[in-house]
């Protein structure tokens, strides 16, 4: 049972938490209960948004953003030097947007380090050792990976999956991690990171707009240019994070 | 008829109570078995609203009340439902007759 309890948002269970699982001690714990209780932690864990959140759609959009970057590697060479003037603005909208996003997402991490080392001290290093320990095991296989195809300069398919599977794992890890230190905070400056937490979001909209207008301009001259794969990739993370950044960011406005 | 929050307000109306209670009341009266999950979402909504507040708990289990602004909103809502059932009732008096 308290492991079901772990789907809802922590400030969530810390006042409504024991309650609950006092009222599930007198109801028989049927699959449906199970599910009801699930769906409706779910639910809690999408209205608590804020700038937490705004930390796990970033991840999502910075993977997006990669596949972005990579797809995008030539393009001027399908693409008329005539026609290029709409690509280069939507590409060059993308990097002002990522720069911007990310001097924001740096700002509220700053800003919110002196809570988070008082918390540290205060039970934040129970709370984060799991997160952080499971984060520092995906990041070690994935540097283990790193190291081989260094050391042995070979690319094995494998050994590539690997790789990329850990990585991915550990940008979720770490993120996680930032996440529930993120929530246990009263950051002092709650306003302003959460004045961030809305400028992330925004920069997301127009990075997604951007890179739209950049895939429709330069697929009008080669359609074959990106694989399906690679913008599945794109479009799946970009928007993905965006929706989970768009309610966080108006919330945390709310503060 | 089924929405949580109406049956909630409508369980403390006549006094308060705490969650297992609820859920045993509201199906007694409305034959509607919450689920926990669905009623602490629902107390939760109406406690941000102000519509019902929680009293001193009884061990882990804390009782909740109406609050004056729940008394209005549960007043409001009833009479917006009687205005609906007496249109309805008239229609289907006329569809019958």
């Amino acid at each position: 049972m308290k492991l079901l309890l772990q789907i809802y948002p922590r400030r969530w269970r810390d006042r409504y938490g024991d309650e609950l699982a006092a009222l599930l001690e007198d109801e028989p714990l049927t699959w449906r209960v199970r599910a009801n209780v699930l769906l409706a932690g779910l639910q809690e864990r999408l209205r608590s948004g804020g700038p937490p959140r705004v930390l796990w759609a970033w991840t999502l959009f910075v993977v997006g953003g990669i596949a972005f970057q990579k797809t995008s590697e030539h393009w001027q060479a399908v693409v008329p030097t005539g026609d290029r003037g709409v690509p280069t603005a939507a590409f060059d909208a993308v990097q002002v947007a990522a720069v911007v996003g990310s001097a924001a997402v740096l700002t509220g991490i700053a800003l919110a380090l002196p809570s988070f080392w008082r918390d540290l001290g205060h039970g934040g290093w129970a709370a984060l050792r799991r997160p952080v320990f499971l984060a520092l095991a995906t990041t070690t296989i994935s540097l283990s990976a790193l190291a081989f195809f260094a050391l042995w300069h070979s690319f094995a398919t494998a050994a590539v999956a690997v790789f990329l599977a850990s990585a991915l794992l550990s940008l979720f890890a770490w993120t996680h991690a930032a996440v529930v230190a993120a929530e246990r905070l009263a950051v002092a400056q709650a306003r302003a990171c959460a004045y961030l937490a809305a400028a992330v979001g925004a920069t997301m909209i127009v990075m997604l707009a951007a890179a739209a207008i950049w895939f429709g301009s330069v697929m009008a001259h080669a359609s074959s240019f990106v694989g399906a794969g690679q913008l599945a990739v794109v479009v799946v993370f970009m928007v993905t994070g965006t929706l989970l950044a768009l309610p966080g960011a108006i919330r945390s406005l709310r503060v | 008829m089924n929405d949580p929050r109406l049956l909630i307000l409508t369980s403390l109306s006549s006094g308060p109570k705490h969650g297992h209670a609820l859920l045993l009341d509201i199906e007694a009266f409305a034959g509607v078995r919450l689920g926990p999950g669905t009623l602490y979402g629902a107390i939760t909504r109406l406690e941000e609203r102000g519509l019902i507040e929680p009293i001193a708990a009884e061990e882990r289990k804390r009782p909740y009340r109406l609050t004056a602004a729940g008394t209005r909103e549960l007043n409001d809502s009833l009479a917006g439902l009687s205005r609906i059932i007496e249109t309805g009732t008239a229609r289907l008096a006329g569809v019958t007759a």
